[in-house]
């Protein structure tokens, strides 16, 4: 590790070159370099360096990149700086290392202006770009605008932000005009949306969502509200036939969120409690499905597996904005 | 489509299987414990089966519904690979488990299961998958009482999965496919060879087919000979008595490894659809030259393990391992010469060998192309060095992935080289977990893809294949042992290569 004088993408390529020629001198059989994608992490603020670099690791086994860390800290005067570093790890009864680069860059807000050529010098050549904004408040800076444009699909995560309607609102008008824009709130309900369209493949229920004439989400303590309108919207759009959902809150509910899809023949509540499975109760019949709790590392894992656009994503968001915006 | 589920995500969920019911003869046997009920746990873990679905056991022992639940509990929970076990869902899942006690042979244990299926078609629509984890012996007998009872038609799909051997040659071979096709229909009929279900043999087609780079030298102009490998460590363990009148060529090669020959050497199929991909497959095996009974003997090398230490411990040889008789001819080692008779790569020779109790278990492929028409470094490297390289390996099992060998120059003054190896593992490219063969090949039988699955003429093109090195083999007293355990086979199958002036890699 070292910090650099000259920030520059030739300076910085020549240390991660070193970085390399240091790592194969230390191993007898050398080291493994993997590649995919340039992964640009735009990190929160407050954001714990060994989380970033933890999680980091765990996503370099799927999707082995160039990453590139981006802090920009609050009121901060400091100069551009730059610093790179390995992550490397043996996989399980093997004999050699593999190895991806790090990049971490931190930058000022006055600075933040430089940030974009420096990134754009630093990218992994012929490999796809992939920005993750960890940041609510970069994503809604203009100033940051341009590390969006660089990039072939932007992830964010309207979770963490409060009111969450600013980023929605947000990511709706980048997604309609230039990069895809993707939200680890909607990578969330996979599982949800997933078991929900399970049931509409059994045999009794094939064909009936036209007999569904009532949808109602109920959220209770803990359930995010992005995810409740992302839910509420895909319903909506799937079902067709003009419906519209109905979200309430239920502060009291012993379950996180509870799902309700009813009309003549049909009665299906689809419920989260504490437990790891999401249950289903159709007509009176019970059931239930795996229900992991994951990590928002987890959801980038599945998010990365995509790429470009997501046309069923792109397709809710906009009305996802006007249930968040009540 | 008025059917069609709106709520669908290709993009995102797993390919969806239709409600059905899954019957599992031999319910109570070693591959139902340790890879069908954990691959079955495993799909209901990643929401992969069907709301409603039924798997229905069989086996002779009488068992009742929870007693089989909590025995295959027990094979889960003891056999399930890189997944955690989760009590609330078994116990969904436990209520999908049904079992029905009988004789294979006794007309009513297939009424009662009619009865018990039927009661579940609500749930199932009435399609039911019906797998044969039984005696090859028994595959016809069923497949015939399947017919009688009534059980191959119905509302809905009805298909059949059976496990090689399919026959014992070709003649058998012939006659099991003719009473299989009797009661169900050839695309119902699902011949399952597993090698094909694993994720490094699917690769092959993408490697060869979604990247345009070494087509253009794949073929006879470019390629010098192909070495294929399938070693086990292990002896014949506990199956001495199946083994002894199976052997190497029967149990390996004519099944798992001229598949994954026909995967390395066939054509691009036209579509990525099941009866293309098969159809180039098929063809392919077509195009193996059939031996005469002279080629036979020149192109072909048995061998069966002695006694040997590994390490420091004595492992018997064949012939004293138990169930086996004390004189037996099998071979546990077969390494053939195959040729293919057509215009990609006539001339080229396919070299086949696999065998148990040799030094390592590896299973790959190595492609070798030729060396470079003139050396012009051979100056400072010594003559014949120069000509290994160039050589490309699919590694099946244990290290999966792939691997360039090429020349490299050592760094300093000169023009010395050295080999060096430029690698594709699969596990560090992909963290994910790799589906066992079996998950696979179960999601695939269910979603009704034959893609992986071998058909009637593929088994017997193989069987006409291996059939006059069998015929030969069994016309004459082998001398056997003839290789030490821990070795890389006999001397006999070296020389069999260096008559082409090859030699065995070493994997």
């Amino acid at each position: 590790m070292s910090a650099a004088a000259a920030v520059t993408p030739e300076r910085i390529l020549k240390e991660l070159s070193e970085l390399w020629t240091s790592l194969g001198r230390q191993e007898s059989k050398g080291v493994l370099r993997a590649c995919a994608m340039t992964l640009i992490v735009a990190a929160r603020e407050d954001e714990d360096e060994g989380i970033i670099g933890e999680g980091l690791a765990g996503l370099m086994h799927d999707h082995p990149s160039r990453a590139i860390v981006l802090r920009v800290p609050r009121n901060d005067q400091e100069p551009l700086m730059a610093r790179v570093f390995a992550q490397c790890w043996m996989p399980f009864g093997r004999r050699q290392q593999i190895c991806c680069e790090q990049i971490e860059i931190t930058a000022s807000e006055p600075v933040l202006a430089d940030v974009p050529r420096l990134v754009l010098g630093l990218m992994a050549p012929d490999l796809p770009v992939v920005l993750v904004c960890r940041s609510p408040r970069l994503f809604l800076m203009p100033a940051f605008a341009p590390m969006l444009r660089m990039a072939g699909k932007v992830i964010v995560d309207s979770r963490d932000h409060e009111p969450a309607l600013q980023v929605l609102d947000h990511m709706a008008s980048w997604s309609a005009n230039e990069v895809p824009v993707n939200d680890l709130a909607w990578t969330a309900i996979t599982r949800w949306r997933e078991s929900i369209s399970h049931v509409f493949d059994s045999p009794r229920l094939r064909g009936k969502h036209n007999r569904i004439e009532k949808v109602s989400l109920s959220l209770g303590p803990g359930a995010n509200i992005s995810e409740a309108c992302y839910l509420a919207a895909w319903l909506e759009s799937s079902i067709g036939n003009g419906i519209q959902a109905q979200l309430t809150r239920n502060p009291t509910s012993e379950e996180t969120l509870t799902v309700m899809l009813s009309g003549e023949w049909i009665q299906l509540r689809f419920f989260k409690g504490e437990g790891s499975c999401l249950h289903l109760d159709c007509d009176g019949v019970a059931n239930s499905a795996a229900f992991p709790v994951l990590s928002d590392w987890d959801l980038l894992r599945e998010e990365l597996a995509i790429p470009g656009r997501d046309r069923i994503f792109d397709r809710v968001l906009p009305r996802a904005v006007a249930l968040a915006r009540g | 489509m008025a059917d069609a589920n709106p709520f669908q995500d290709s993009l995102r969920f797993e390919r969806r299987l239709p409600p059905c019911a899954i019957v599992i003869f031999g319910a109570n046997g070693d591959l139902s414990k340790r890879k069908l009920l954990p691959a079955l746990y495993r799909l209901a873990f990643e929401r992969r089966m069907p709301p409603g679905f039924v798997i229905c056991g069989n086996s002779r022992t009488p068992m009742s519904d929870e007693q089989f639940r909590e025995k295959m509990k027990a094979s889960v929970k003891q056999f399930l690979e890189a997944s955690p076990f989760d009590e609330e869902l078994w116990a969904d899942f436990a209520g999908s488990l049904i079992y029905v006690a009988g004789d294979l042979e006794d007309p009513g244990l297939y009424r009662e299961m009619a009865a018990r299926l039927a009661a579940h078609e609500s749930q199932t629509a009435g399609n039911i998958l019906f797998y044969l984890s039984t005696q090859p012996g028994l595959y016809a007998p069923v497949a015939l009482h399947l017919g009688e009872a009534g059980l191959a038609r119905g509302p809905g799909w009805r298909r059949v999965v059976v496990e090689k051997p399919f026959g014992y040659d070709l003649d058998s071979a012939r006659q099991l496919n003719v009473a299989l096709q009797s009661v169900f229909p050839e695309p119902e009929i699902y011949r399952i060879d597993h090698y094909l279900g694993k994720e490094t043999v699917q690769n092959i087609l993408a490697f060869r087919f979604a990247n345009g780079i070494f087509e253009p030298l794949w073929n006879r102009r470019y390629v010098n000979h192909v070495q294929i490998t399938a070693a086990e460590s292990i002896g014949v363990e506990d199956r001495g008595a199946y083994y002894q009148v199976s052997g190497a060529l029967r149990d390996m090669i004519q099944n798992h490894l001229l598949q994954v020959l026909a995967t390395v050497a066939m054509e691009p199929s036209a579509a990525f659809e099941p009866n293309a991909v098969r159809d180039e497959r098929a063809k392919l095996l077509r195009s193996i030259r059939l031996l005469k009974e002279e080629e036979a003997a020149t192109h072909s090398v048995a061998g069966q393990y002695g006694p040997g230490r590994i390490g420091n411990t004595e492992h018997p040889g064949f012939r004293q391992e138990r169930g086996v008789h004390p004189e037996a001819q099998t071979d546990t080692y077969a390494a053939v010469t195959f040729f293919i008779d057509n215009w990609r790569w006539a001339g080229v020779p396919f070299y086949v060998r696999s065998g148990k109790r040799l030094a390592k278990r590896v299973t790959d492929i190595a492609i070798q192309f030729n060396s470079a028409p003139l050396s012009i470094f051979e100056r400072e490297n010594s003559p014949g060095r120069m000509a290994r390289p160039n050589l490309l390996i699919l590694r099946i099992q244990p290290e999966e992935g792939i691997s360039l060998r090429f020349f490299s120059k050592n760094p300093g003054a000169g023009m010395k080289l050295r080999p060096v190896s430029m690698d594709f593992n699969y596990g560090s490219s992909f963290g994910a977990r790799t589906p066992p063969a079996y998950e696979t090949l179960l999601v695939d039988a269910l979603a009704g893809d034959t893609t992986l699955y071998t058909r009637q003429d593929m088994v017997e093109a193989s069987w006409a294949v291996v059939e006059p090195i069998l015929n030969l083999w069994s016309s004459r007293k082998l001398d056997f042992p003839n290789y030490e355990a821990g070795s890389w086979g006999p001397k006999e199958a070296d020389d069999m290569l260096a008559r082409r002036g090859h030699h065995w890699r070493t994997p």
